[in-house]
């Protein structure tokens, strides 16, 4: 085939865009133009085109007709068992207290929610004296 | 692992394992999580047979790649609450049945992987010049002629990267920023990947077609 040398784009720069302009994945808009424009005075990048769109498009329906397998039957019965007792397990996780549960203060059903934080922290003075400081919080949520 | 506020910048936000512990946004009480489930099962129980067919295709298997589907579902219900509603659950669940069959199935089947030059080929993946009459009434004989299962057969032999960009783009219909998010990989790699992954599946249609000795006399008969 003889090279077409359009000024603006030629074979080689549009044979490398082939595929993008026929996923429609051209971001720019003159890219997309200029192809169209090449393909309307070009006729083997117009052929090429062509036969590439309608290789893709049966690749395209063949694969949607195989590759759809149904799930198996049971599937469905399982994913709505294994949901119910991954649900179960956080109920009885949150229940159990992995979160405001565990707090010292917490009174299930109270309107307000007491956290104390107790921190100690021992400090060594010349390797000698050992001093222990001890602080606590609380902290008050009222609902 | 705790996953706590995670960022939620980005459209697809997925943890990398199932964790039950503690995240300040997961339900709490019991009415929190009935409706999470509620959401869930109606929301997210009708792609089952899209993930069971994405599963097929990494797994190659009914049996495992049942348990990728139940392995993802698992993973999806605890997280959630990471889903942002209005965003595309579909392609939530599909990166989520990826993630799970890169970090868990493939890594303890060893499957090879690809090697180093995959990004730089697919220019020459794409035509690099005009194919000739010929060439071309020869591929659409052999596309026209396909036996039922050649196709399935085909996408199955060609490396899993190549494979999973073309089922997301040619039977799914995403678009390279669709399946990059999917695949947390960039769209010049998936742009890459699905040339590739067509063209490599282009050559062994052929193959099957010249194997039956389509084309020649003796073939035709059989």
């Amino acid at each position: 085939m003889t090279p077409h040398n359009n000024p603006s784009m030629n074979c080689d720069q549009v044979l490398q865009s082939l595929l993008l302009f026929i996923d429609h994945e051209l971001t720019d808009p003159t890219a997309t133009t200029a192809l169209t424009v090449h393909f309307q005075e070009c006729p083997p990048c117009n052929e090429e085109m062509e036969h590439e769109q309608k290789v893709i498009s049966t690749l395209k329906s063949l694969l949607a007709r195989e590759c759809n397998e149904p799930a198996p039957d049971d599937l469905a019965a399982k994913l709505a068992e294994q949901t119910a007792q991954l649900a179960a397990t956080m109920a009885s996780q949150s229940a159990a207290g992995n979160i405001f549960g565990s707090l010292p203060g917490y009174i299930p059903g109270a309107s307000t929610q007491i956290t104390t934080t107790y921190s100690r922290t021992e400090v060594t003075i010349d390797g000698e004296t050992h001093v222990e400081i001890e602080t606590s919080h609380e902290i008050r949520h009222e609902f | 692992m705790v996953v706590a506020l995670a960022p939620m910048s980005s459209e697809l936000v997925i943890p990398d394992e199932p964790s039950l512990e503690v995240d300040l946004r997961r339900p709490t009480t019991p009415a929190q999580i009935a409706e999470q489930k509620a959401r869930f099962e109606r929301d997210a129980f009708q792609y089952t047979s899209q993930l069971y067919s994405a599963a097929l295709r990494y797994t190659k298997n009914p049996h495992d790649a049942q348990d990728l589907v139940q392995d993802t579902y698992a993973k999806a219900f605890t997280s959630f609450h990471q889903y942002q509603d209005g965003t595309n659950l579909k392609a939530w669940l599909y990166r989520i049945l990826s993630t799970t069959f890169i970090n868990s199935y493939r890594k303890s089947k060893r499957q090879p992987q690809l090697s180093a030059g995959e990004l730089e080929d697919w220019q020459i993946a794409a035509a690099a010049s005009h194919t000739s009459d010929q060439g071309k009434s020869a591929e659409d004989e052999v596309l026209e002629n396909l036996p039922d299962g050649d196709i399935k057969r085909a996408l199955a032999a060609i490396p899993e990267e190549f494979r999973m960009a073309v089922f997301f783009a040619d039977v799914e219909g995403y678009s390279y920023k669709e399946i990059a998010d999917i695949l947390g990989i960039p769209s010049g790699t998936v742009m890459s990947r699905l040339h590739r992954g067509r063209k490599l599946l282009r050559e062994l249609l052929a193959d099957y077609a010249k194997e039956r000795g389509f084309g020649s006399k003796e073939g035709q008969k059989s």
